[in-house]
């Protein structure tokens, strides 16, 4: 009896996990037949941004956000002009829906997106890997740079949110790499803030057997150590085109300036910049090491501006800290006035809804510079893709005002950085080969062949 | 002699209390560093201390998890999911594993086999689809859309542990009620149910326990704030880079307060039915 039962079971799991393989390729055959019928969708669209809108009908739409936290940060600042919407529109009700961290963002937003149920507004990177599957189901709408003309966007910030000539995205902020420091903890132990990167391994050398880690480093979360290794590969040789052309297969990582700059961080990590188990430690580590003033520098984008006013840490750290560029080369090929600035993060429109329109004329509201730009800027959130001149308040922090500096001095700005380039499978594999490099498991120049491949398969799953 | 002997008796003896307390701390040590933080400010965490004592208590973080992450409103979502789920489980699975475990009729295996087989579906591999279907049925974002496939992933699970008890207990009360004429579905409400007492109480818990702390299925198919349910609160606090640490952790501690409430008054049934289902498959 148990026999047969055993039997019968095995064979219903076969039968299943057949059945189940089946499904799927069910599945993904019909959904690029849908992807492969424009003609309707786009007649839908079109019709929907052509229809005049009835100002007194009731519109209702959904904001899909990857803020939970609307008190603090850019969940405050979506909010704030949200609320504002609706009050000077009263026929207009906006939902919000909210969901963190960002993998399960994405992940939700695949699932919308496969059931043709994208959100109206969406939180959206711009990176092909993510627009492209949106964009091939025709979920997204278009924008136009005259949709936005003289809200004062930074020209370039566009482009990551271009593809094929049409715009389906708007950046909100701008990013970019540099050094946050505690000018107090260097000064005690005789030291200045590094112009070069030989000043780092001076400073590394100095605080040697004090209990300071001379750079906090977010190690666990593999991107940082990416930014990372953009830096040093920048000031090593002299520009970003490296990467840009590496990946797009004009250019190789297989080069010397590669194996320089591996070299470089690997020395750095055996000198003890970083202290010890930087790999273990994850984000909020790292900032909390820097905050709680036991490291003396901490590698992060600018987004970070508002650790000097986070009540969480002691006030003394806090009134000492300051922001600098990555240091520059020692050769001085590599100058801090090249920036490691990107534009990742913005809002699409979905085509397919049914208040679609609506949702457009709102998207394109919150990016007049009065609402989005002014409101990020004037509670110290983030730097936004506009220019804010207009908005200073003169009551700025030395940190922003440090973080100003460094974008209004910068003269080339690399546009995006290199792990933003990868196909969606790669990327992870580019990052786990920084990290194994770190670890130094792998020779500089083992690891320049191994990215260089995997920028090959990166592209060539992109360009089919 | 004699001494020695005594010696040797207090040593084995303090030895085992000595084993046993290391256990205990160990057992004990992540609530009480859980409460212990809770109490912290974000920027203390990640510190060289391993607990450190508030200084200010930051019962605000308490009052951030009530506020801000709408701890009352999931609670209430999360109780009303698990209530249905567990009675809803009990009565099914116990209807289900008298027919497999008693009733001798031609598709019994099939049905056991099936049952069988539905213990090991993955629910990551039925989020699309389940996703599709409750969108086509209007379900989608809905209590029913965390009940529904919360109830088909314990009721495997469940008949697994039922039918372990059924197949121990002697038919002798069974066939003498059916003899005095009673039917069949009052021999399951009427007999059956009275006496596997403890194993209803075992699923309830597991049951309990497991649709306390889903979260996958309740991202996937929740996107109103009028469902979600408890873990959500504990996203509430997340960053897109840092974190309100401080919060999340009176959130979790909040969380786990029933789960462990619950553990203590029901320590026997939990480990009852971790062994239920094993004395004969």
């Amino acid at each position: 009896m148990k026999k047969h039962l055993n039997a019968l079971a095995l064979i219903m799991v076969i039968v299943l996990v057949v059945s189940a393989c089946g499904n799927n390729n069910g599945n993904s055959n019909s959904s690029p037949s849908k992807a492969s019928d424009p003609a309707t969708t786009a007649t839908t669209a079109t019709t929907a941004t052509t229809e005049t809108p009835d100002s007194n009908k009731k519109v209702e739409f959904k904001f899909f956000s990857n803020n939970p936290d609307r008190t603090g940060g850019q969940g405050l600042a979506e909010q704030k002009l949200i609320d504002q919407y609706m009050s000077e529109n009263q026929n207009v009700k906006i939902t919000v829906e909210t969901l963190s961290p960002d993998p399960q963002f994405q992940d939700k937003l695949k699932i919308y997106n496969a059931s043709d149920n994208v959100p109206d507004v969406t939180m959206m990177w711009g990176q092909k890997r993510y627009l492209d599957p949106l964009v091939k189901n025709n979920a997204l709408v278009t924008f136009t740079k005259e949709d936005f003309a003289g809200q004062g966007f930074i020209d370039a910030a566009f482009d990551s949110f271009t593809l094929d000539g049409k715009i389906y995205g708007i950046p909100k902020n701008t990013d970019f790499l540099v050094l946050f420091v505690n000018k107090k903890l260097l000064a005690d132990n005789g030291l200045e803030p590094p112009k070069t990167q030989g000043d780092l391994f001076k400073i590394t050398e100095k605080l040697k057997g004090t209990d300071i880690v001379p750079m906090a480093l977010d190690g666990r979360d593999s991107w940082p150590l990416a930014l990372l290794f953009d830096a040093v590969v920048a000031r090593q040789s002299g520009g970003f085109d490296l990467y840009h052309k590496a990946i797009d297969r004009t250019g190789s990582f297989n080069n010397p300036d590669v194996v320089a700059s591996a070299k470089t961080i690997q020395e750095m990590v055996k000198s003890g910049m970083f202290g010890e188990g930087f790999l273990n430690l994850d984000y909020g580590g790292a900032r909390n090491l820097f905050g709680q003033g036991k490291a003396a520098m901490y590698l992060m984008g600018e987004w970070e501006m508002g650790i000097s006013s986070d009540a969480n840490f002691p006030e003394d750290v806090r009134n000492n800290m300051i922001v600098i560029p990555w240091p520059a080369s020692d050769d001085g090929k590599g100058k801090t006035t090249d920036l490691l600035a990107w534009f990742g993060g913005g809002y699409s429109v979905a085509a397919k809804t049914e208040n679609s329109a609506e949702a457009k004329k709102f998207a394109i509201w919150l990016f007049k510079k009065e609402n989005w730009a002014k409101t990020v800027w004037q509670n110290g959130i983030t730097f936004p893709a506009q220019n804010y001149d207009e908005f200073k308040t003169g009551k700025e922090t030395q940190v922003q005002n440090d973080l100003t500096n460094i974008l209004g001095s910068a003269t080339i700005f690399s546009g995006a950085n290199s792990q933003d380039l990868f196909s969606t499978s790669t990327a992870k594999s580019y990052l786990d080969a920084i990290t194994e490099m770190m670890a130094s498991k792998s020779t500089p120049e083992n690891f320049a062949e191994k990215i260089d491949a995997i920028a090959d398969k990166s592209y060539k799953e992109m360009n089919p | 002699m004699v001494a020695s002997m005594f010696n040797a008796g207090v040593l084995r003896r303090t030895i085992l209390v000595l084993g046993l307390l290391i256990i205990v701390v160990l057992q004990l040590f992540p609530l009480v560093w859980l409460v212990n933080f809770s109490l912290l400010k974000s920027g203390d965490f990640f510190g060289s201390d391993v607990l450190k004592w508030p200084n200010p208590f930051q019962w605000v973080n308490y009052k951030n998890a009530f506020t801000l992450g709408h701890v009352p409103a999931y609670l209430l979502n999360s109780a009303i999911v698990a209530a249905i789920v567990i009675v809803v489980t009990v009565i099914v699975s116990l209807m289900l594993s008298y027919v497999i475990a008693r009733i001798q009729w031609k598709g019994n295996v099939v049905l056991s086999g099936l049952v069988m087989v539905c213990l090991i579906v993955p629910i990551y591999s039925t989020l699309l689809p389940n996703f599709f279907i409750f969108q086509k049925i209007n379900l989608i974002d809905n209590y029913l859309s965390l009940i529904l496939p919360n109830i088909a992933f314990l009721i495997p699970i469940s008949v697994f542990i039922f039918i372990g008890f059924l197949q121990t207990t002697p038919r002798a009360i069974e066939e003498a009620a059916v003899i005095d004429g009673l039917s069949l579905l009052g021999i399951v409400f009427r007999i059956i149910m009275p006496i596997s007492k403890p194993v209803i109480a075992s699923v309830g818990v597991l049951a309990f326990l497991n649709t306390w702390n889903e979260f996958i299925m309740a991202i996937t198919y929740i996107s109103s704030d009028k469902y979600k349910t408890l873990p959500f609160s504990l996203i509430q606090f997340t960053g897109q880079y840092a974190s309100n640490y401080g919060a999340q952790f009176a959130v979790m501690t909040l969380i786990a307060l029933p789960s462990v409430v619950l553990y203590m008054l029901f320590t026997d049934q939990i480990t009852n039915s971790l062994t239920a289902g094993a004395v004969k498959g």
